[in-house]
């Protein structure tokens, strides 16, 4: 009951945090920082929900991600639906593309899942490039901004009003997550995780479970996607943008917070885009320091940071308990 | 026949060129305590693997409780009521004893504080209550062997089946596991325990079926079986 209390104070403290240091900053560059950190965060948080709690190993997210972008973009720039309803829409599609991709690949393991959804990830791009006459493919497609919501701006010059919004998304998003693997259905995604074998001989419909798992991910990946689009303001499928790359940047968030614990992404969030902010002062000499911080973290605490954080809570309340 | 739970009918496996299970016929009823002996690559855990659905059989069928459940889905064969352990333990090892058993729980619908109760309970009872809040992953082999057999216990099964549950384990830990597949089976349970340890295993199992090179070489009582000069050469030698 004590360490539950602990974890709501935890949680409205850094829900405090977040709502609070850009309002009170009022700095544009400040606040694209805190919009980089949440999405990188709640990105890092679903491919951790897959990973950490299924072993799904999702390699195509940013294609994920592009599809739910595209999609709110396309219906607005040629069928004029508000982006506000493009951001649900970015989010069925992509619930779409999850479980088409789950029931190909989902009675495939580790390195294959991966593959397979990476390839599909490869097609939506290779699609979104070669569909030029429909999505502008490398020329670029504007995309339209939010519209004024009960007289607040979320126009790109507004970026903390768009900042908000995403903040919401995270909230909900990660509410959702959290309540998701502390249910009966987290529980059997755990084991699962922990072995599949032995989940089935209990009566566990593992192909299920992991579809279910997949489909709730690629929801929010596309409605995350769907903000993403609004927020740059031109989408082009680039490699860089949405390819490998994208997604190795957030499984290092993921990894560097710690599997399989959602909340361990936003202290990798910070850590990452933090320090490439801080690292920004030496020049050319920030990858190399960059990349070495990544390696002691992973070195000294193979949990992720979020392991780091339980051994420290745990030593202190060793060191608090009275001794017998 | 007629009160046959499980009944197994000329089942065969190859590996390849390897025959691993050639022809095997035997059968349970209600309540029995049935023994699977032989020495190693008998083709013992092959049977418990055709039986819960993870190998699929070449050819014969498994029936259970006069439903063929031959070449079925483990999931499909666990929902029909056949649970088991592995030789070496599938514990789920970065949950805690709690959760090991509360997930299994969740197959006979007892959820949330409910299921906390219960399975506190039954750690209590096999002595792992003081480890509830540990992860699997910190026990040893043979408390790993006992969080197994009770979580494969507590979904309420109508057949049990045991692969080498006394490998590893304490004198403590056996004890508690024969008295509890004995009370099994007293609750109309019908269990099927393959064991090397010569020990034991007469303190659970009445009859037994006695594996060789993938065949049956006999079945019967235990004592009789003991006796029988072929059993005597396959475990010894001539």
């Amino acid at each position: 009951m004590l360490a539950s209390r602990w974890k709501y104070a935890g949680f409205s403290l850094v829900l405090l945090f977040l709502a609070a240091v850009p309002a009170v900053a009022n700095n544009n560059y400040l606040t694209a920082v805190f919009v980089s950190v949440l999405l990188f965060f709640i990105l890092a948080a679903l491919f951790d929900f897959m990973l950490g709690y299924l072993n799904i190993f999702n390699f195509g997210i940013g294609g994920f991600m592009a599809l739910g972008a595209y999609t709110s973009a396309l219906l607005a720039y040629h069928y004029g639906i508000s982006p506000w309803f493009g951001l649900l829409a970015g989010g069925c599609a992509t619930l779409l593309l999850g479980l088409f991709a789950g029931i190909i690949t989902l009675r495939l393991r580790g390195i294959y899942v991966g593959l397979t959804t990476l390839f599909l990830a490869e097609f939506v791009l290779f699609a979104l490039s070669n569909l030029r006459e429909y999505t502008r493919g490398a020329a670029g497609l504007q995309v339209s901004s939010l519209p004024d919501l009960f007289g607040i701006s979320f126009s790109r010059s507004n970026p903390l009003a768009l900042y908000y919004v995403l903040f919401v998304i995270c909230v909900v998003i990660y509410v959702t997550l959290h309540c998701v693997v502390n249910s009966r259905i987290g529980l059997v995604f755990k084991a699962i995780r922990d072995d599949q074998l032995g989940a089935s001989v209990l009566g566990f419909n593992v192909v299920r479970y992991k579809l279910l798992n997949f489909t709730i991910a690629s929801f929010f990946i596309g409605v995350v996607g769907a903000f993403y689009g609004n927020y740059i303001g031109i989408l082009v499928p680039t490699p860089q943008e949405f390819g490998v790359a994208r997604t190795t940047e957030i499984l290092t968030i993921a990894y560097v917070g710690g599997r399989g614990t959602l909340w361990g992404s936003l202290l990798g969030a910070f850590a990452l885009i933090g320090l490439q902010e801080v690292f920004s002062v030496v020049d050319q000499w920030r990858l190399v320091l960059y990349g070495a911080f990544l390696v002691f973290v992973l070195m000294v605490f193979p949990r992720g940071l979020a392991g780091g954080c339980k051994q420290l809570a745990a030593w202190i309340t060793r060191q608090v308990q009275p001794r017998r | 026949m007629v009160d046959s739970v499980l009944r197994v009918d000329g089942i065969q496996k190859s590996f390849g060129g390897l025959r691993a299970v050639n022809d095997v016929s035997f059968s349970a009823s209600r309540g029995e305590l049935l023994g699977l002996i032989g020495p190693n690559g008998a083709g013992k855990t092959t049977i418990f693997n055709m039986v819960s659905g993870i190998y699929r059989t070449d050819s014969g069928q498994i029936f259970f409780d006069g439903t063929d459940i031959t070449n079925r889905h483990p999931t499909r064969i666990a929902r029909w009521g056949i649970a088991r352990t592995f030789q070496v333990p599938r514990t789920f090892n970065n949950m805690t004893l709690e959760e090991n058993i509360r997930v299994a729980l969740l197959q006979v619908n007892i959820v949330d504080a409910e299921a906390t109760r219960q399975a506190c309970a039954v750690l209590d009872e096999v002595g792992l209550y003081a480890k509830r809040h540990q992860n699997a992953s910190e026990l040893s082999g043979g408390e790993r062997q006992l969080l197994q057999f009770v979580r494969a216990a507590v979904t309420r099964p109508r057949l049990m089946m045991l692969d080498e549950p006394f490998a590893g384990s304490s004198p403590g830990a056996i004890d508690c596991m024969v008295e509890r597949t004995v009370a099994l089976s007293r609750s109309g349970v019908t269990c099927l325990v393959i064991s090397h340890d010569i020990v034991s295993l007469p303190r659970v199992c009445e009859r037994v079926v006695v594996l060789l090179d993938g065949a049956v070489l006999t079945q019967g009582k235990l004592e009789d079986v003991r006796e029988d000069p072929k059993v005597i050469e396959a475990y010894l030698g001539e």
